[in-house]
Order: C-alpha cells, then sequence, then structure tokens
C-alpha cells in the first residue's frame, strides 16, 4: 500500500488498490482546508520544482497542477512543446532528460501518444505523473471523478456509472474503467458500434469483468447512478466514426429529454473540455444533477495530494 | 584446396533426413557426401562429431540498409551478423535510398556487394518506381541484372490494378511477386503501430487487426489464380491468412509464403516489457518499442496456426525480415519508433525452440531455412550433394547460450529478445568451402 511503500510514479490508476485511492482521498480531504482558508499558501513542498511538460492543447489540467504545486509553496515551471526546442527536433527523451538535469523533482507529463510518460518513466529517476497520454490513460482525472463521488455521495461500491460517447479513443474512460472497477462500481459504455473500445474479446471476458457495452441509450440510462459524457475527439478521429453530427446528437446526446430514461437521483459528471450542444446540453452541465463544476474544484485538493505523495515529506498525519 | 567435415549428422536438404555422414570439399565445391575414407595428407579435417551439418541458411527477406541507411545497417556489418547466424545466402529488399527500382540502382547496390559482403547477397528489386505503387519498374530489366523478385516491401501493393499487371508480368519475367499484404483502409489508414484486440485497446494503441492482412492476401491469392502469376506472401502472421493459404492449397494455386522467426514464437505480450508480461497492471517498461514490428506480434492461437501452416506445408519458408534500426529510431514513444527487429542473430535460437517444444520437427525448421528458400530462388543451393556449392553450417544444438544485444554483430540492437536463454547454436559458417564465421572467434573476411 502506498502509505507504507513510496509511490514512485503515477503512470495509471492500476497501480492503486482501493485502500491506496481512499487514502488519497483522505489527504485531499485534509488540504481541503487550506483551499478553503484565508491564506491558500502552505510551504510544505518549499525548494521543490515542479515541472509542467506538456505537448498537447490543456486547460484545467495544466492550470490545476500548476495551482496545487503554487499552494503548496513548489517552484512550477510549465513547458509546452510550442516555443520548446521540440520545435527545433529535439528529440522527447533528450527533451525530459534535459528538464531532469535542470533540477525538477517532478514531471507532470502530458502527450499525444499512448504510453509516452511510461517511457519517460523508465529512462529518468525523477517521479512522473500521467496527464493524460494518447488515448490511453488520464488517472488524476479518475480520481478527482472518484473522489467527488465519494464527497457527494458517499460509498462507490455497487454504483451503475454509465460511460456515454467515445470511449475508442478516451484515456480518461480507460482510466475510469480501471478505477471504477477497483472501487466495485460496475460500468456501462454506451455509443455508437463504431467508437465502443472492444475490451471484451473472448479470450480476455476476465480482464473488466464489470463492463457491459450498449448502443441503445434508453438502456443505458435506465439503472445508472452516474452518467459520465465524453467528448466526441474529432481531432483524433482516423476514420468515420458516425455519419454525422446530427445523427450522434439525436443518438446519444445528454438533455432534458434524454435524461427522462435516467433514475431521478442519477448525477453527471464530464471530464471536459465539453461541446456544449453536441455530448451534452448546457441546461444538463448547468442543473442540480451536474458534478461538472465539483469535479473542476476537486481537481486541485487531488493533485496537492498527489505531489505530496510523490515528492513531499509529509504524511498524512503530520500535514 | 581439400576439406573433409567429419562424423557429423548431415541434413543434406535431399532425403529430408539427418544422417552421420562426411562431406567432402573440393575447391569450393561439394566433391561427396556419404561415408568418406580418404588418407590424403594436405587435407584439411573438421571434426563435427556431434554436430549438425546443415546446408547454409538461406534468408529472402531482410534489409541491408545500405546505400541509403548506413547508421541503421551496412552491407560489411549485416552479412557478417547474417553468417553469425548461419546464412550464407541473403535477399535485400529494396528499402534503401535510393530504392532498388532501376537497373542502375541494382548494378551499384551489386558492385557493392563484391566488395563488402562475406556471404552471397541477392537483390530484390521494388515493383513500383521508388516503392510509391504507381508505376511498375521495367522488370526485366532489373531481372537482367540480377534481382530475383520484387517487392514494395513495407509498402503493400494497394492498387489491384498494379497487383494484377505485376502478377501477369512476372510470368515473363520469371520472378515473383512478393507482397507485404496490409489492407491500410483496414489498418485504421495505416495508424495502427501493434496487433489489434484486448491488450491494443488496453494500452491506448491503434490496431492492426487480422482481417487487414488475411484480406489482401485472399485478394492476392485470388489474382494469382486469375493470372497464373508468381506469387509470395511475406511473413504471414495471422490465423485467417493460413485459413487463406489452405484454400489456396485446397484450388491448386500456385504460390509460397513465408513466416518470421518472431511471429512464430513470440505475442504481442512481449510489448508489455522484456520480464513483465502483467496484462493486470501494466508496468513502466510497457510499450517496448522492441517488440514493435509490421506485422505485429500476434497471439497463441495465431502462433499455433503458424506451426500448423508449416507442418501441413501451407507455408514452406522461414526468413528474418531482419530489420535493423539505430539507436535514435527506437528510443522514443511506442507510436513513433520504427517497425522492425533485428533478427539474423537469432533467428535459430529461436526457432529451434519449436524443435525443443516438439512443435515442428528438427528437419522440417532446416528445410524452410535451406532448399525450400533455395527452390524458391530456382538456385543451385541449399543441398548438400555433389556438385553444389560448399555453403555449409556447423550447428551445436545442445549450446546454451543467452540473447545479449550489446554483443550483436548487427548495427541493429532492436531486440525484444534480450536475456533470453537459447538452446543451439552455429559453430562454424563456410562460404563456397570457407570459412566465415567460426562460433568464438569471430569472422572471416
Amino acid at each position: 500500500m502506498i502509505a507504507d511503500n513510496k509511490l514512485n510514479n503515477l503512470l495509471d490508476i492500476d497501480q492503486l488498490s482501493k485502500n491506496d485511492i481512499l487514502y488519497i482521498f483522505e489527504f485531499a480531504e485534509k488540504l481541503s482546508s487550506i483551499l478553503n482558508g484565508p491564506v491558500k499558501k502552505v510551504p510544505v513542498l518549499r525548494g521543490k520544482t515542479v515541472i509542467n511538460y506538456f505537448s498537447e492543447p490543456s486547460t484545467r489540467t495544466r492550470v490545476s497542477f500548476e495551482n496545487a504545486g503554487k499552494i503548496l509553496s513548489a517552484d512550477v515551471i510549465n513547458v509546452s512543446s510550442s516555443g520548446s526546442s521540440d520545435e527545433k527536433g529535439e528529440s522527447f527523451i533528450n527533451t525530459v532528460q534535459t528538464l531532469e538535469s535542470i533540477g525538477a523533482d517532478i514531471l507532470i507529463i502530458r502527450h499525444s501518444d499512448s504510453g509516452a510518460p511510461y517511457f519517460v518513466s523508465r529512462n529518468i529517476q525523477i517521479p512522473v505523473i500521467n496527464a493524460g497520454d494518447g488515448s490511453h490513460a488520464h488517472p488524476t482525472q479518475t480520481l478527482i471523478d472518484l473522489y467527488t463521488i465519494y464527497k457527494s455521495i458517499g460509498e462507490i461500491e455497487g454504483l451503475n456509472l454509465t460511460i456515454l460517447g467515445d470511449n475508442i479513443h478516451s484515456r480518461v474512460s480507460r482510466s475510469a474503467v480501471l478505477g471504477f472497477s477497483t472501487m466495485g462500481a460496475k460500468v456501462t459504455f454506451c455509443s455508437p458500434t463504431t467508437m465502443n473500445a472492444n475490451y471484451l474479446s473472448e479470450n480476455d471476458v476476465n480482464n473488466y469483468p464489470s463492463i457491459t457495452y450498449t448502443s441503445d441509450l434508453k438502456d443505458a440510462l435506465s439503472e445508472s447512478d452516474l452518467i459520465m459524457t465524453l467528448r466526441t475527439q474529432f481531432e483524433r478521429k482516423s476514420s468515420l466514426v458516425f455519419p454525422n453530427i446530427n445523427e450522434y446528437t439525436r443518438m446519444f446526446k445528454l438533455s432534458n429529454e434524454s435524461l427522462k430514461y435516467a433514475p431521478d437521483k442519477a448525477k453527471i459528471l464530464h471530464p471536459g473540455p465539453m461541446n456544449l450542444g453536441v455530448e451534452i446540453d448546457g441546461y444538463v452541465s448547468e442543473s442540480d444533477r451536474s458534478l461538472i463544476n465539483q469535479q473542476v474544484m476537486n481537481s486541485v485538493a487531488i493533485r496537492m495530494a498527489l505531489l505530496i505523495i510523490l515528492i513531499g515529506e509529509h504524511t498524512l498525519d503530520s500535514i | 584446396m581439400k576439406k573433409i567435415i567429419k562424423n557429423g549428422k548431415v541434413f543434406d536438404g535431399i532425403s529430408g533426413k539427418i544422417k552421420q555422414q562426411d562431406v567432402l570439399i573440393i575447391d569450393g565445391v561439394i566433391q561427396d557426401v556419404g561415408n568418406i575414407d580418404i588418407s590424403d595428407a594436405d587435407i584439411e579435417i573438421i571434426d563435427a562429431s556431434n554436430y549438425i551439418v546443415s546446408p547454409g541458411f538461406i534468408d529472402i527477406h531482410s534489409h541491408l540498409r545500405e546505400p541509403g541507411y548506413e547508421y541503421k545497417e551496412t552491407i560489411a556489418s549485416g552479412t557478417r551478423a547474417a553468417s553469425k547466424g548461419g546464412f550464407t545466402t541473403i535477399c535485400a529488399m529494396p528499402t534503401t535510398i535510393p530504392a532498388l527500382d532501376s537497373k542502375d540502382s541494382i548494378d551499384y547496390f551489386q558492385d557493392l556487394c563484391k566488395q563488402r559482403s562475406i556471404i552471397k547477397v541477392h537483390p530484390i528489386g521494388a515493383v513500383t518506381i521508388n516503392r510509391k505503387g504507381k508505376e511498375i519498374v521495367e522488370m526485366q530489366a532489373l531481372a537482367d541484372s540480377g534481382v530475383v523478385g520484387f517487392s514494395d516491401d513495407g509498402e503493400p501493393i494497394h492498387d489491384s490494378n498494379i497487383m494484377r499487371m505485376s502478377l501477369e508480368y512476372s510470368k515473363m519475367v520469371s520472378r515473383p511477386i512478393m507482397n507485404h499484404c496490409d489492407d491500410r483502409g483496414i489498418n485504421y489508414r495505416a495508424e495502427g503501430v501493434m496487433n489489434d484486440g484486448f491488450l491494443a485497446q488496453r494500452l491506448g494503441c491503434s490496431g492492426i487487426p487480422n482481417a487487414a492482412e488475411a484480406s489482401m492476401l485472399s485478394r492476392d491469392i485470388f489474382l494469382t489464380e486469375l493470372t497464373g502469376g508468381l506469387y509470395h506472401a511475406c511473413h504471414i502472421s495471422a490465423a485467417q491468412s493460413v485459413d487463406v493459404l489452405k484454400i489456396a492449397k485446397e484450388r491448386g494455386i500456385n504460390y509460397s509464403a513465408e513466416v518470421t522467426p518472431h511471429h512464430l514464437t513470440i505475442t504481442e505480450d512481449f510489448i508489455l516489457g522484456p520480464d513483465d508480461q502483467n496484462r493486470e497492471q501494466i508496468s513502466e517498461n510497457a510499450y517496448n518499442t522492441f517488440a514493435k514490428v509490421f506485422p505485429p506480434l500476434r497471439t497463441k492461437s495465431d502462433i499455433q496456426s503458424l506451426i500448423e501452416g508449416i507442418n501441413n506445408d501451407l507455408i514452406s519458408i522461414i526468413a528474418t525480415d531482419h530489420a535493423p534500426h539505430g539507436y535514435e529510431d527506437k528510443m522514443t514513444t511506442f507510436n513513433q519508433a520504427a517497425f522492425g527487429i533485428s533478427n539474423f542473430e537469432t533467428t535459430l535460437g529461436s526457432v529451434l525452440q519449436l524443435f525443443y517444444s516438439k512443435d515442428i520437427k528438427l528437419e522440417k525448421l532446416l528445410k524452410c531455412l535451406t532448399s525450400n528458400p533455395a527452390e524458391f530462388l530456382g538456385k543451385k543451393l541449399g543441398k548438400l550433394t555433389k556438385g553444389y556449392p560448399a555453403d555449409i553450417v556447423i550447428i551445436d544444438l545442445n549450446k546454451e547460450w543467452k540473447v545479449d544485444i550489446s554483443n550483436f554483430v548487427s548495427l541493429g540492437k532492436n531486440s525484444p529478445l534480450q536475456g533470453t536463454k537459447f538452446k543451439g547454436k552455429i559453430l562454424q559458417t563456410f562460404v563456397d568451402g570457407e570459412i566465415v564465421y567460426f562460433d568464438d572467434k569471430g569472422h572471416n573476411g
């Protein structure tokens, strides 16, 4: 367990047990008091350097990591590939090794290639946090989503999560499946058949025992406690996944209309960024049932907790 | 100059059996095979007791990278690596700069080989100009310059009209069209980087389905039936492709097909890392670029089909697809990394695993490495019998060794087999009766 054995990096949720995840929640819970206090600054990571290396566009993840580091008094440096020596043709490995040599204590990486943080992690000594790699994983987002539900509902075990939309290109849904399964939730994927990541092949039924698939929105929503809609990733679309946006929104958009199929208690999540009117209506994202703003608010506490766990001196008791 | 290899377990490539015999070599040519009683003062005696004596291996699919990519491999380094792996004849794909698509470039390549190669090298010409799939090369001119076949190598021939016409034309020039079957439409518009399936989904990587290979192979097989052309299927990797070959054989369609050592022995799980093949928790060793190869490593059931394909003579040739790369080609993310495995030096060790696991008989494996590819080339090679060149390997079947990529003679250190323990090793390699590789003593020439 990570409370006893230090975590060396966070590449994906499969590194964490249920107790590990609860431990991170406890940490975040304690740190929330700082966020809600009058002076949002503590010297917990003073003298530490956090480098955000983002080779893909990002608003919320990058800013939330930056803010988490700054609140903990770390020195935070943001590097994006545009404006860096990436544009001069420097190889990726040289760039990250340079950032390590310059004195980073931890590297937060966002990259368009699946597995890029794994490649980095085995070639440098300092801890790495995966802030989203290609279509593969986004573990901090999953921790934020789980924490948000933990705070608003409580017990996660036994909940039905419906992931609605482009799961084949989605790193959020890949990590969510791992994280929600670990916490004992059941996952239903709902999307056009062309966008359903086929995790369940004949030989691998045991790998994700709690997933079901459907392309019937009514069916998918009827028993859901949680509905997570995903952005359609037009930029990753390598081939036709649906005829046009019209047909997609008619069949799969989360609207006041389609929400009638879901139980009244069902809560709504979206990892952002949202394409309002495509996968979700503004009425829905702004409604009382939506946890979308809480997701963003909780992101800083979770990322503060991870920074302390990975490079801080404090324990849960001493914080 | 006379030499005799005494008391070896000889596989002659003719009888299909292994018998204790002697091989007499005079002036680089095999003079006699049998129990030879000779008491000549000036004869060199090579004692091969307890060792296998086989025709030198023939690889019909390799990449020497010269000219153009000398940082990956050169003719000198590649042929030395090949000789260490027991190869005495190799065929080089036209994936060079310039591509081997003209008489001039073939002549230039042949000249380079004359100066720098320590074994026999035959070029494979491109099917189309610059391997672009648009215009067919001057096939007869290239054949006259010595190409043994035509292939656009890593570029599948997509245009069915080009495929049909080149198959028709192949009958006239008497050289096969060797296609890498991959329907780029099925392969996510060529964005696939590994086998399609659960693991690709788990790793968030675009997959190359078996159907991408099998569907183009079906097209090719039926075009071969239509045209009566000479067709060769490169590196078959998918179970469905073996089924297509079964149909081809049942219909009496004339084709040949090859399989690589890696597709016969290792699965996509190698992408999870050299020692970490745990699908439940992906370790930081995952996205192992040394296991990125095209066609991709597939699954156990595909391996089973490929083994049956060899045992049922649907696939008759083992070819390396030796694809050496430089450090920087593989020292990057999985998506960006080059496809390919440096294979010459591990081929024998790999395929002998199938002998030790009783999946394929030793004689069959040796046939797939010697007499069958010789027949494909239509050359006087691959047999130990009077009048044939003394291209010979001596193999110690029992010698155990461990793969260490830092000891590779090839400039390409890109092997996923680092640290693998093998049983069976090349002791000596002869080309035209001259020793070109001697275990522990290195190379001549």
